[in-house]
């Protein structure tokens, strides 16, 4: 996006440019600080994660004209959620929760081109196809980034604080070598494109791929079993299929003769549903990407001067269609964190633990709703008590709903009446078998 | 004005038009989603900066944050300890 030299001095930092890295860097631009945004692809640029709670509005609210472009991209509303789990057939949606604005499922290449345009207008610099090597801490508020950059070589910028936003990559997390996999979730994930083919509305109707934005579709969630499963997500070009398999599940599919490719797309055209919905459907060729062992622990948060947020500080599980969202929470959070301790140096330390404790209390929730029952690896009851007693009475009600969907952990329920509330779940039963019945 | 209205004040701002108008010193912040997590760390470096004040972690307790009158409450004991050392 620029082509002027990368600066040696900077307020800000900040390491990669998905949401997470440019709600970060748009609200540090925005209240007059010199942030750099260093990324190591060239946007647009594909990635997974397509599935958005509504709850994204509230921050791309804040970052400058953002939810305008969003709107104006004719991106597909998602009409709730469909999940068929070991023998049931549930549907929940969020106008339920008393969301009035919608869903998403977004197309990740065009959506994180859009917020990144929304943080450069907020005077971020961006500069692409640059790979951040390692941080360095000089003393307080001095920390030297080195990057590799396509277009200007090797270099360094010395910042007062920096966001690490790099994703998976996990630039300081690696580098510290705290970068812990959750042995409680472990799981792995291949996901692919299918061209076409058909979709549930929230009535469990089937349509064509083309009616995508006449009748919204559903996120769909098929079991596959030991606590594996499908998603199936709509979007503007194409559909997302994902799998997620439990490591005894990863052997079998390992032994598949073929490649990957071809052992994804017979392990999607096994299934009992999304197969049906995929019949006329053909695999795109090239577009099987897999991901093994993706959950990893925020062994720390916040370290240095160096701010975590999003994939790159922790991992839980893709089942809450959280990722995004929370990646724009931690973004905030870092960024609000980061103004107050560059206003007043003396706090520096105190706000970086702020930033942690805050942004902590709510992984571990997220990670607890994702758990399959009868795992002993959750944070305690007084310290998970006390971050759902945070929550709104609507956050608690979705956190209990999308666990009685997946049919995970009932210890969520017992918590949320220590934390003093009465809450139920909030969703349908659908009569089994999926009818599949055609629309019109 | 009083610390309670202070913080009425800054809740109804940040509000916008989604703050109710029985906001009242009573009003539950936190069940109601008011003051959701990102503007609860808002409001801990408001008080701290309005108040003169240094909310510690542990004092970030849901009891603390629960309504304006019981923030208030702790931006008042915060100042006198401030006060006494």
């Amino acid at each position: 996006m620029t082509s002027s030299e990368v600066p040696r001095r900077a307020d800000v930092v900040v390491i990669g440019g998905g949401p997470a890295g440019s709600m970060a860097s748009g609200l540090l631009g925005k209240k007059g600080l010199d942030v750099v945004l260093l990324e190591k692809q060239a946007h647009p640029r594909d990635t997974v994660g397509e599935s958005l709670l509504p709850h994204f509005w509230r921050y791309t609210d804040m970052l400058g004209d953002a939810s305008r472009r969003i709107a104006a991209a004719s991106f597909v509303t998602k009409a709730g959620g469909i999940v068929s789990w070991d023998g049931a057939l549930r549907r929940t949606r969020f106008a339920d929760f008393g969301h009035t604005r919608p869903a998403l499922h977004v197309d990740r290449d065009l959506f994180d081109h859009l917020l990144l345009g929304a943080s450069a207008d907020l005077g971020t610099s961006v500069f692409e196809r640059t790979r951040v090597v390692r941080v360095e801490a000089q003393g307080p508020l001095e920390i030297d980034v080195h990057y590799v950059s396509d277009d200007h070589g090797p270099g360094t910028i010395r910042a007062r604080q920096v966001v690490d936003a790099s994703g998976q990559s996990a630039t300081v997390a690696r580098q510290y070598g705290f970068r812990e996999f959750d042995d409680d979730l472990k799981f792995s994930a291949f996901w692919g494109r299918f061209d076409g083919g058909s979709y549930l509305d929230y009535d469990a109707v089937q349509h064509p791929f083309e009616r995508r934005f006449d009748s919204p579709p559903v996120t769909f969630v098929d079991s596959l079993g030991d606590w594996g499963w499908l998603w199936h997500i709509v979007l503007r070009e194409h559909v997302s299929v994902g799998i997620i398999l439990s490591p005894t599940a990863l052997k079998v599919f390992k032994g598949r003769e073929g490649t990957l490719e071809q052992k994804f797309e017979r392990e999607v055209r096994e299934t009992a549903h999304a197969s049906r919905l995929l019949a006329d459907a053909p695999l795109r060729s090239g577009s099987v990407r897999g991901i093994r062992n993706y959950a990893y622990k925020p062994v720390r948060l916040a370290v240095d001067g160096c701010y975590l947020v999003g994939d790159a500080a922790a991992f839980v599980d893709p089942i809450n269609s959280a990722g995004v969202t929370f990646a724009m929470y931690a973004g905030a959070l870092a960024a609000h964190c980061i103004e107050r301790s560059l206003n007043d140096p003396s706090g520096a330390e105190r706000y970086q633990e702020l930033y942690a404790h805050q942004y902590r209390q709510r992984l571990e929730v997220f990670r607890l709703i994702a758990l399959p029952p009868d795992c002993a690896g959750a944070a305690d009851d007084a310290r998970l008590v006390e971050a759902l007693s945070f929550f709104s009475q609507t956050e608690r009600e979705l956190a209990l709903t999308t666990t009685v969907l997946t049919q995970r952990s009932d210890r969520i329920a017992g918590l949320l009446r220590s934390a003093g509330t009465e809450v139920a779940a909030v969703y349908d039963e659908l009569p089994l078998p999926l009818g599949f019945e055609a629309a019109g | 004005m009083n610390a309670t209205d202070v913080v009425l004040d800054w809740i109804r701002e940040k509000g916008g038009a989604g703050a109710p108008a029985d906001l009242g010193p009573d009003s539950k912040l936190l069940e109601s989603g008011l003051l959701d997590s990102l503007q609860l760390v808002e409001l801990v470096g408001f008080v701290e900066e309005r108040f003169g004040v240094v909310v510690d972690l542990d004092e970030l307790t849901p009891q603390n944050f629960e309504t304006a009158r019981r923030i208030a409450a702790l931006a008042d004991r915060l100042t006198r300890a401030g006060e006494a050392s």
